[in-house]
């Protein structure tokens, strides 16, 4: 039995489509329907200010406005700052994952990865989210 | 008499001063003129660098441009095989509820056939992510290019090889030397996902 909700709306950031892409097709086939995109931070947060998204999966390295200043961005606003956010990227040295444990991310995907490594992922995510709530 | 004496000691050691200093002119002398020929024979093939550089550049966007747009196609052909191989497989659990005994049996198998499909074609997608990685390391190559480009132009300036055509100046941030680092970092200190999670455990993430 999964825990994923998957009736939450979710934010794809990253600024290669190709990436935006393989991320949305790997969350549509876990049974997320409600998909957006961003092309960076800025253009996240943006829509994130909107309302509604129950989500973020962020890639690191993005021009305008990185992934990482996005988190601590989302976790810097009142409204945001318990929104689950999953970071996909390739900048996977030691001090990038320590970077992001301490701005607060939720889980962590090294690229490339695989289908079964994101929905695990997402099932820590949501496993954790449950654990909380008690 | 000692006076006579003293003038003609401080004649012979001003004649072997300058005997002395006219060695060392006559060394630099060859000295710079042995590196002015250096530079002359560096002039051709730094002025053709400083050509080729751009192209360079322009070449490594192609392809991760093309990389890219190799990438989307692969992804739409794989997209709308999905779509048929869900189709298939919701008309063909229908009708296996509708048949019985062998028939149903051998459709069985062929919806476990489809319902396996599911899997590789998602492996498909995701192995497609190479492109990504592709691309950043690009972007990184062409960032170090345009420094050793910019490094090249002032070089041309400075020795007169060659004036610049555009009068920009370069810039030397070192921001190409620090994509060099992280780039040649990437190969060796990458880690793997099951590092990671073991750094993640460290902090409470599991």
């Amino acid at each position: 039995m999964s825990l994923i909700d998957t009736s939450l709306k979710v934010l794809v950031v990253d600024d290669m489509s190709t990436m935006r892409r393989i991320v949305k097709n790997v969350l549509k086939q876990i049974g997320f329907s409600d998909l957006t995109e961003a092309e960076n931070g800025q253009d996240a947060l943006n829509k994130l200010k909107g309302g509604g998204f129950g989500l973020v999966v962020s890639d690191w390295n993005m021009p305008v406005m990185q992934g990482i200043d996005l988190l601590r961005a989302v976790r810097a606003d009142p409204e945001l700052k318990s929104l689950p956010f999953l970071m996909v990227t390739a900048e996977a040295q030691k001090e990038n994952i320590i970077e992001a444990v301490q701005a607060g991310v939720s889980n962590y995907v090294v690229k490339p990865f695989t289908a079964e490594a994101l929905q695990g992922k997402l099932e820590k995510i949501f496993a954790n989210i449950q654990a909380a709530k008690g | 008499m000692l006076v006579d004496r003293n003038i003609e000691t401080d004649e012979v050691e001003t004649r072997e001063e300058e005997s002395s200093i006219n060695n060392e002119l006559a060394e630099l002398s060859k000295y710079v003129e042995m590196i002015t020929g250096t530079i002359r024979d560096m002039e051709a093939p730094v002025a053709t660098t400083s050509d080729q550089l751009p192209q360079a550049t322009a070449h490594l966007n192609d392809l991760a441009k093309m990389t890219e747009e190799g990438t989307h196609r692969v992804l739409a052909l794989t997209e709308a095989i999905e779509t048929n191989r869900t189709a298939v497989f919701s008309a063909l659990t229908q009708l296996q509820g509708s048949l019985t005994g062998g028939q149903a049996t051998d459709v069985g198998k062929v919806v476990e056939l489809l319902k396996a499909d599911e899997r590789r074609l998602m492996d498909i997608h995701v192995a497609l992510s190479f492109q990504d990685l592709v691309a950043q390391r690009v972007v990184k190559l062409v960032t170090i290019l345009n420094e050793v480009q910019h490094k090249l132009l002032k070089l041309v300036v400075i020795f007169g090889i060659k004036k610049k055509k555009d009068g920009t100046a370069g810039k030397d941030g070192g921001r190409g030397s620090e994509m060099l680092r992280q780039l040649e970092a990437s190969k060796t200190t990458a880690l793997e996902q099951n590092l990671v999670d073991d750094i993640l455990s460290e902090f409470g993430h599991s």
